[in-house]
């Protein structure tokens, strides 16, 4: 049997590892954010030539997609998405509870997110769905975005369960 | 739209807005709300397949590559600290007219706002460096507070503008003709703010006096920074490149700045990349799932059915916007500007038309609008954000922001009644 303070830091180094994965699956958001301004930047140097590239257009709207998806987990415990925190400061004895609901339903809509991202890349790729463009990119790829940031959300929503997570504003 | 549907509808509404009071984000609480309505008509597992559909589709949009290239660009500013050069030139110049350091913050923010198109990062930035500035010259904490915050909010407005990209995205009118929209506006607001700050703030602070050497050499150095608005502003409007273009460029030359003048390291661009990522992983899923229950909405042809009722109202159409203007500073007070912009432009949207209002003009007095959002007491998020960086408590700001309030709404009703303050530069723009 474990002692309730075995428990609760077991618990922690759960959550500890759960926002590790998350924050793992933001640095691919990262990396796709610094590395986002170089086809565009190619495409005005290709227009100055006339020879505008077709696929800028469509690899930057995938590029965003997965930027979004895969920065949204972590930045629920960093406070980065917008929560209006007036009622747990004004009622600070209700801060814990909303903190829980706000972990479960964070982590509702992170399954929602994930069962039904599965459903639709694997729907794209059985069906070898493929974008209208020269590219003819296979819409899977880009399509598993949902998936990732779903699991991204439900891990974290999982870590907010399990601690009380930070309730701060963003800072845009 | 059946009695059915509209008590599903409003019960739907009801329950996302109680989500977002009990503190679940804002993301989450919309994109919830969202999947019951389409799982309320087509079932759950249709709900998914559509949910994820109308995600792929609202998202999968050039233009809103415009949003990380910006946002990206203002992280990269943050961390250069490149605000300190700009308040430098700023204070040299006007520090010596009455109330000339509180001109200079105003204008420091008028810049700011125009290279990050973000409200908040604007206040951080100028708000970190001109706060102690203006509390060694004696400003009190009130009008310290409220210039800041006032002054930020400029960043809504002025190009380029992150809400304006969302609003141009979702009705589909000309992010170009948004932005050229908003510099005559933006100008005349950044004027009314400096003319309040000098002529009617009493008792009148004077910094020192510089030597035109001392102006000219603050000048030399902050060149740099405010070639950089003037570039985004004269480039969309000659047509060179198109704002999601401005945002590459403006990344390159604030990074190759940076680099040049040894203000940004590895460290400092991985750090402006992960913030840049995480803020818009925010603003791009509030669209996202904004954008899903903006059509759960259409479909129940709600937009069409407020329009059409809107046409009965006494009053007449001043009526009917001023309606729309208080609506929108109510829910403002509580929602970010982007999650604000996508709950209630796909209703208010088809109700300007109605009244026959210019999308773009529009569009531009709904960002004044937002502005006076960031700043309205009790919960404006520019004054919670100037009172966590300066201490300086929320209650002493309550006032002082009062009439950076009231010139704002002298604005929208300008923007109003001369729609030319807005469309005369989008229709003299090289492309649109």
């Amino acid at each position: 049997m474990l002692s309730a303070e075995a428990e609760k830091s077991a618990a922690t180094q759960l959550a500890a590892h759960l926002t590790t994965a998350t924050r793992w699956i933001c640095y691919f958001g990262v990396f796709l954010i610094l590395i986002l301004p170089l086809p565009v930047l190619y495409e005005v140097v290709a227009d100055q030539f006339e020879q505008p590239p077709v696929w800028v257009f469509e690899t930057t709207g995938y590029l965003i997609i997965m930027i979004a998806f895969a920065a949204s987990g972590y930045g629920l415990s960093t406070g980065h998405h917008f929560r209006v925190a007036l009622l747990s400061e004004k009622f600070p004895a209700l801060a814990k509870p909303l903190a829980k609901l706000s972990g479960i339903l964070e982590a509702l809509f992170g399954l929602v997110l994930l069962i039904a991202g599965v459903m639709q890349s694997y729907g794209a790729f059985e069906q070898d769905l493929r974008s209208d463009t020269l590219l003819q990119v296979p819409q899977f790829w880009p399509m598993l975005a949902f998936p990732i940031g779903g699991l991204a959300i439900f891990l974290q929503g999982l870590a907010h369960i399990i601690v009380e997570p930070r309730t701060s504003g963003p800072r845009l | 739209m059946s009695l059915m549907s509209g008590a599903s509808f409003a019960l739907i509404t009801f329950a996302m807005f109680a989500l977002m009071a009990l503190g679940i984000p804002i993301f989450v609480s919309i994109g919830l709300a969202a999947f019951a309505g389409l799982a309320l008509i087509f079932g759950p597992l249709h709900a998914m397949v559509d949910f994820t559909s109308f995600l792929w589709q609202s998202l999968n949009n050039f233009e809103l590559v415009t949003i990380p290239l910006f946002v990206l660009t203002a992280m990269l500013v943050e961390e250069s600290k490149i605000g300190d050069e700009l308040f430098a030139c700023a204070k040299a110049w006007i520090g010596s007219v009455p109330n000339g350091l509180g001109v200079a913050v105003i204008l420091t923010c008028a810049i700011f706002a125009s290279i990050t198109g973000s409200s908040p990062v604007t206040a951080v930035t100028v708000g970190l460096i001109a706060l102690p500035a203006l509390a060694r010259e004696g400003y009190p904490d009130s009008l310290r507070g409220a210039l800041i915050a006032g002054g930020g909010t400029l960043g809504i407005l002025l190009p380029p503008s992150l809400p304006l990209i969302i609003y141009g995205v979702l009705t589909q009118t000309s992010i170009g003709s948004l932005f050229m929209a908003t510099v005559f506006p933006g100008l005349l607001l950044t004027a009314m703010f400096s003319i309040y700050v000098i002529v009617v703030h009493r008792p009148a602070v004077r910094a020192r006096s510089h030597s035109m050497r001392e102006r000219l050499q603050a000048l030399w150095r902050a060149l740099p920074i405010i070639v950089l608005p003037v570039f985004i502003i004269l480039s969309i409007y000659l047509g060179w490149v198109t704002p999601t273009e401005t945002g590459a460029v403006a990344v390159a030359y604030v990074l190759a700045l940076g680099l040049l003048r040894g203000r940004l390291d590895v460290t400092k661009i991985l750090r402006a990349g992960r913030s840049a990522a995480l803020t818009s992983a925010m603003l791009l899923l509030i669209f996202g799932t904004g954008s899903v229950f903006a059509r759960y909405s259409a479909m129940l042809q709600l937009p069409q059915h407020i329009a059409s009722a809107v046409g009965g109202v006494p009053g007449g159409p001043l009526m009917v916007f001023t309606a729309i203007v208080v609506t929108d500073l109510i829910l403002g007070t509580f929602l970010e500007s982007g999650a604000l912009t996508i709950l209630t432009i796909p209703i208010f949207f088809p109700i300007a038309q109605a009244i026959g209002l210019d999308p773009v003009q529009f569009g531009v007095m709904i960002a004044v609008n937002q502005e006076i959002a960031q700043i309205h007491p009790p919960t404006g998020l520019n004054l919670v954000t100037v009172s966590s960086i300066s201490g300086i408590p929320l209650t002493r700001m309550m006032v002082s922001i009062l009439p950076f309030i009231a010139i704002e709404l002298v604005m929208i009703y300008l923007l109003y009644f001369f729609p030319q303050l807005t469309l005369f530069l989008p229709a003299h723009m090289s492309m649109h």
